[in-house]
């Protein structure tokens, strides 16, 4: 980025700019919608959606048209449904999810948040049977995405519940076995979200979001690669440094972009605008992959010795881009290695230069836990458990939000190749060292302390 | 009662251009309202609508300036626009969105005419235009500022020229003012961005 080369240079770094909004999501307020008659919950939850989010679809490609920034994903949250919910059996859980999925289809959202609970000091009844509720929920809607916040620093880790998600995990991924597990790609494990993280998968409408509040997501990959494309060749030996200035000018340039298309959405909806996350999650356009950072950054390939510095690197330049572009960037920046979204990251799965233990480092060098990574149909809960257990660990001890979204492929084993359609791509089935020794500590079960 | 003239002056560019031209507004009592200059191969051009007292006559006008810049061989012509052919259809205003389109790549005859026919069916005007040609390399790059009525598709605008260009290799890009405005201005972003 040389901004001072005159117009015509400036407008020729401008104009190349891969400028796009990754995700908006429009966080809905149902909490005045919680009633004892069952049909009149669902009926609210219905209309209140359709009335707030009925003209998102279409106030998002105006606005797209408008700015000539395209918006890729449409997205709903409302707020948690366990709260909205009391007292419900899992069968009528599955109900209220099937509402949630009825509405989202009928505004044209391409997800869902919301179907979640927060069991990080322990489970009511009616978490305990919307967590039961998952498998059924999750195999029968579409749109839908799940999320159980299990841990956070200042309250622990809620062990029984992670045993408990982590068998509902695999219940899942069974009943889905014909679609190898997908119902299971739908359901994070959060941890440290008690705010309500509006960009994680599955997340809620969190506390103090008001009624109507639109967040804007930016895919940052590509314009962060183009930006260290242009600096190779005007300086190929450049510094770290003078990378990371790169880095944080491209994160500014995304980040303006996305908050300018945000809040025109958000004034044309009469919603409050509400954040913009930066997380550096994949698309599915080639090259939009963190991936695709490292090699013009000197990393030949993602796992190679220096790819957690790169990562750190990356997620530093990028958090103080964002920070200086907007004061609605919160402090959500993450590096999300989506490896079933991520065509780069699958890729280097294939070819072996991408193991789970690598996925785990990478998790506590600026990538937010693991994610759509599949692993063999026949792993044990107990294993299951102990690695959801280790990335919320991993996320309480160094206070950072954590999401890890377990992809159980059943009649799978590892080193095979398996392939979704959608958003989803392919990907190599995983192993895991040391899978069926954690049985014991799980079954122990209890919570872990608050980190002090 | 001031009356509006609209003029261009076409000169050699050369140190002093601009100056002799100023003494002759301010020796004829004008004031301008409106301008924009340009220079183009070493010549200096310049359009400007200029408010003059209603007792200049237009000629007095173009034949003053005209030797106050004849050093510099001043081309001028002045225009009333009240009595100018061609602006009576003129509907002016509806609300426009601003954009700059920005074209780059191999140079090739016909460009402009396309973009011109293209941007009219959609009733667009072409409100500010720069380009150049790099002589050894035979490529341009082209930047336009549009007005575009309320309801054009500009992602699909955009495409449809994408497409069009594209197997000259020929890259396009359209983008909002304001975009243009939150990328290279550090002020807020969204809070007032009415740019006029």
């Amino acid at each position: 980025m040389v901004p001072n080369k005159g117009f015509f240079s400036a407008l020729q770094q401008i104009r190349q700019l891969p400028l796009d909004v990754r995700t908006v999501t429009l966080g809905i307020n149902i909490a005045d919608c919680a009633d004892r008659n069952f049909h009149k919950l669902c009926d609210g939850i219905y209309q209140r959606i359709i009335a707030k989010a009925g003209r998102m679809n279409a106030v998002c490609g105006e606005v797209a048209s408008l700015m000539g920034v395209p918006v890729l994903q449409r997205r709903l949250c409302v707020t948690p449904i366990d709260r909205v919910a009391q007292g419900l059996s899992a069968n009528d859980f599955v109900n209220v999810a099937k509402t949630l999925d009825g509405a989202a289809a009928n505004v044209h959202a391409d997800r869902i948040g919301g179907y979640a609970t927060d069991v990080q000091h322990g489970m009511s009844q009616s978490a305990k049977q919307l967590i039961l509720s998952l498998p059924a929920a999750l195999t029968q809607t579409e749109r839908v995405r799940a999320a159980v916040h299990v841990g956070s620093s200042e309250n622990g880790v809620n062990m029984e519940a992670i045993a408990l998600v982590a068998a509902m995990l695999k219940e899942a991924a069974e009943a889905t076995a014909h679609r190898q597990g997908d119902a299971a790609a739908k359901l994070a494990v959060l941890a440290n979200d008690s705010t309500g993280h509006p960009h994680l998968t599955g997340t809620a409408l969190g506390d103090g979001w008001g009624d109507l509040v639109v967040h804007v997501g930016i895919g940052a990959a590509a314009i962060i690669r183009h930006a260290l494309e242009q600096q190779s060749l005007e300086n190929p030996r450049a510094r770290l440094d003078e990378l990371a200035s790169v880095i944080q000018t491209a994160v500014f340039q995304a980040t303006r972009a996305a908050e300018l298309v945000g809040r025109e959405i958000a004034e044309r909806l009469g919603a409050e605008f509400g954040s913009i996350d930066v997380t550096l999650a994949p698309t599915q356009r080639p090259g939009d992959s963190v991936v695709d950072l490292l090699p013009a950054m000197g990393i030949e390939r993602i796992g190679a010795p220096g790819t957690a510095t790169a990562l750190a690197m990356i997620q530093s330049a990028v958090r103080a881009g964002a920070a200086f572009a907007s004061c609605a960037t919160g402090g959500y920046s993450r590096i999300m290695l989506s490896v079933l979204e991520d065509a780069s990251l699958a890729a280097a799965t294939q070819s072996g230069t991408l193991t789970f233990d690598q996925l785990c480092m990478a998790a506590n060098s600026g990538a937010n836990g693991l994610d759509l990574v599949c692993i063999p149909g026949d792993t044990d809960v107990a294993t299951l458990s102990a690695i959801i257990a280790d990335q919320v660990s991993f996320a309480v001890l160094n206070h950072r939000p954590a999401v890890v979204r377990l992809v159980v492929v059943p009649g799978k084993q590892a080193g095979d190749l398996v392939s979704y359609g959608g958003m989803k791509g392919s990907a190599l089935i995983l192993p895991i060292r040391g899978a069926g020794l954690s049985e014991k500590f799980i079954q122990r079960g209890g919570r872990l302390p608050p980190i002090r | 009662m001031p009356k509006l003239y609209i003029m261009t002056v076409l000169a050699a560019n050369r140190t002093g251009i601009l100056a002799a031209l100023a003494n002759a507004l301010d020796e004829l009592g004008g004031n301008l309202r409106d301008v924009s200059q340009a220079v183009v191969h070493q010549f200096f051009a310049m359009i400007m609508a200029a408010e003059f007292p209603d007792d200049q006559s237009p000629e007095v006008i173009a034949d003053h300036i005209g030797a106050v810049c004849r050093a510099f061989g001043a081309n001028v012509t002045v225009v009333d626009p009240t009595l100018a052919l061609g602006m009576e259809g003129n509907t002016e205003p509806t609300h426009k969105e601003r954009y700059v389109l920005t074209l780059a790549g191999r140079d090739r005859p016909g460009i402009l005419r396309f973009l011109a026919h293209r941007l009219a069916l959609d009733g667009i005007d072409l409100v500010d235009l720069q380009g150049r040609l790099q002589d050894s390399t035979q490529t341009f790059l082209s930047a336009m500022e549009l007005a575009v009525p309320r309801g054009v598709d500009a992602l699909q605008l955009c495409d449809e020229l994408r497409h069009e260009f594209q197997s000259d290799g020929i890259t396009v890009s359209l983008q909002h003012r304001r975009v243009i405005a939150a990328l290279a201005h550090p002020e807020p972003v969204g809070f007032n961005t009415a740019i006029p």
